[in-house]
């Protein structure tokens, strides 16, 4: 069976590259905000792994990132972070909240396929 | 969605109604962090009369209710699973957050059938009380605003979809133009293969619709070791400057890796006929956007730029039949005319882009 990836972003440009590149090898689901990924998961879903964008509206990535942590259920679920900034205090409030890996845009799509891979084998 | 809350949320003091714990939430929290005194507990064993109370209680106004409850899996277990199934099919207190806590691993309920059976979340003791606290807070101030939410769980299957018309044009102009060309194809063939060592097709991969990298072919217009003499030129990169986008694309002058029947091929264009293959199999269209080399599709990963992906690849598109020339654009300016295609792509663009990539092929030979 197919390992299953949330995206969590935005700009729909983004999101939808994402969903196109990686749909090949995954099942892919792609939320706009923080909120809507925390709440498709509060439905009970499972994904193998989040990308999670930085920089969005109603619910950041590292309000997003914090509120999963504490979490019970959700709260292992490995974590990449695709970011539009590199500014070192969300990299490090990251690191500190516990991610797999840090990428900034522009980024290879090549090289978060690998990552990916990794992660999940 | 409107995430303004009730006014009751936001007060200092939270209650919370416990369900079968004996000793209240000494029972099952890390000894580090108690909870705030002006916490307040209702600690309730019957899960019967838990049920009954917050009935009565909703029915009164949903200011007379807790703000979560905390339920253990444990020992009265199939009685707290019947309250958590008449919870949920309480029009006011479903919308409450319901936390687990089990004793052993073995008492948790596999976690996706436990959010079927009512759970918001569930914790295996002993628990921080932070962690805890956290968690409940956020489903405090989100659960009932994010109830009722229903999401499209596939949006990836129509976004890069070649349209019918689109595909069918591309194989008919396709495998016409390469059956009329096959003499010039032939007669380019053989003059690449006099003039130096190598093979006829060059082929390189390149970055396509959705990122796929495929195999982009051309008549080979360069000495074979051409590729490994690149770093040693880029001094000479005609974008190389102080600009930070400079150095997204390489472009030289006068190329000393070039043949001379390359230069020909490539002042002609004739150099891309071999994409007409690539046309064949899918890889991309006769209208597009252009395949990228590796390393410049990795820098157009942008939020305002990525969209160009989602386009079809094509052998020609907007930024080669641009007026004033390709070769005199900034790197904006051709990222900016492949977003524009991904935005307006049409029947009627893809034909004005083919009238004009004749001209502007005739006008790059002079």
């Amino acid at each position: 069976m197919k390992k299953s990836i949330l995206i969590i972003e935005d700009h729909d440009s983004i999101r939808k590259l994402l969903s196109v590149f990686l749909s090949k090898d995954y099942e892919v689901v792609a939320q706009k905000d923080g909120l809507e990924g925390i709440s498709w998961l509060g439905k009970g879903n499972f994904p193998d792994l989040i990308l999670l964008d930085m920089e969005m509206p109603r619910l950041d990535g590292v309000s997003f990132l914090k509120n999963l942590r504490m979490s019970g259920f959700f709260g292992e679920i490995p974590i990449v972070v695709i970011s539009g900034t590199d500014d070192e205090r969300s990299i490090f409030q990251c690191q500190q909240l516990g991610i797999e890996h840090f990428f900034n845009k522009p980024f290879n799509p090549l090289v978060l396929q690998e990552k990916i891979t990794n992660i999940l084998s | 969605m409107n995430l303004t809350l009730p006014k009751r949320l936001v007060r200092q003091t939270s209650e919370v109604l416990l369900l079968g714990f004996g000793n209240g939430v000494e029972e099952f929290l890390s000894s580090n962090f108690p909870p705030p005194t002006q916490m307040k507990f209702w600690e309730m064993n019957n899960s019967f009369s838990a049920y009954q109370w917050l009935e009565e209680r909703a029915a009164r106004g949903r200011n007379n209710l807790p703000d979560a409850i905390i339920v253990n899996l444990g020992p009265l277990r199939q009685e707290n699973y019947l309250f958590l199934e008449n919870l949920k099919r309480h029009p006011r207190l479903r919308l409450i957050p319901v936390i687990g806590i089990a004793f052993k691993k073995s008492e948790m309920p596999a976690k996706k059938s436990a959010i079927q059976q009512g759970l918001d979340d569930g914790y295996i003791a002993p628990v921080d009380w932070r962690r805890l606290e956290n968690r409940m807070q956020f489903l405090i101030k989100y659960k009932a605003t994010t109830y009722f939410d229903e999401f499209a769980q596939n949006e990836t299957a129509d976004i890069v979809k070649i349209p019918f018309w689109k595909r069918s044009f591309d194989v008919l102009v396709a495998s016409l133009a390469i059956l009329t060309l096959s003499p010039v194809f032939a007669l380019i063939a053989l003059l690449v293969k006099l003039e130096s060592k190598g093979p006829v097709v060059y082929a390189s991969r390149r970055v396509g619709t959705g990122y796929k990298v495929f195999y982009f072919l051309k008549f080979r217009s360069m000495y074979q070791d051409a590729d490994k003499r690149l770093a040693e030129l880029s001094h000479l990169n005609k974008y190389n400057s102080d600009d930070k986008n400079g150095a997204l694309f390489l472009k030289f002058d006068n190329d000393p890796r070039i043949t001379k029947v390359g230069k020909f091929i490539r002042k002609t264009s004739l150099d891309e006929l071999p994409q007409l293959f690539n046309v064949l199999k899918g890889d991309m269209s006769i209208v597009g956007n252009r395949p990228l080399p590796l390393y410049e599709a990795e820098q157009l990963t942008r939020d305002e730029w990525a969209r160009r992906f989602l386009a079809p690849a094509g052998i020609t598109g907007l930024w080669q039949v641009a007026k004033g020339g390709k070769d005199n654009m900034t790197v904006e300016e051709r990222v900016g005319l492949d977003v524009e295609y991904a935005r307006k792509g049409s029947f009627s663009l893809d034909f004005q882009i083919l009238l004009k990539t004749l001209p502007a092929m005739l006008q790059r030979g002079e």
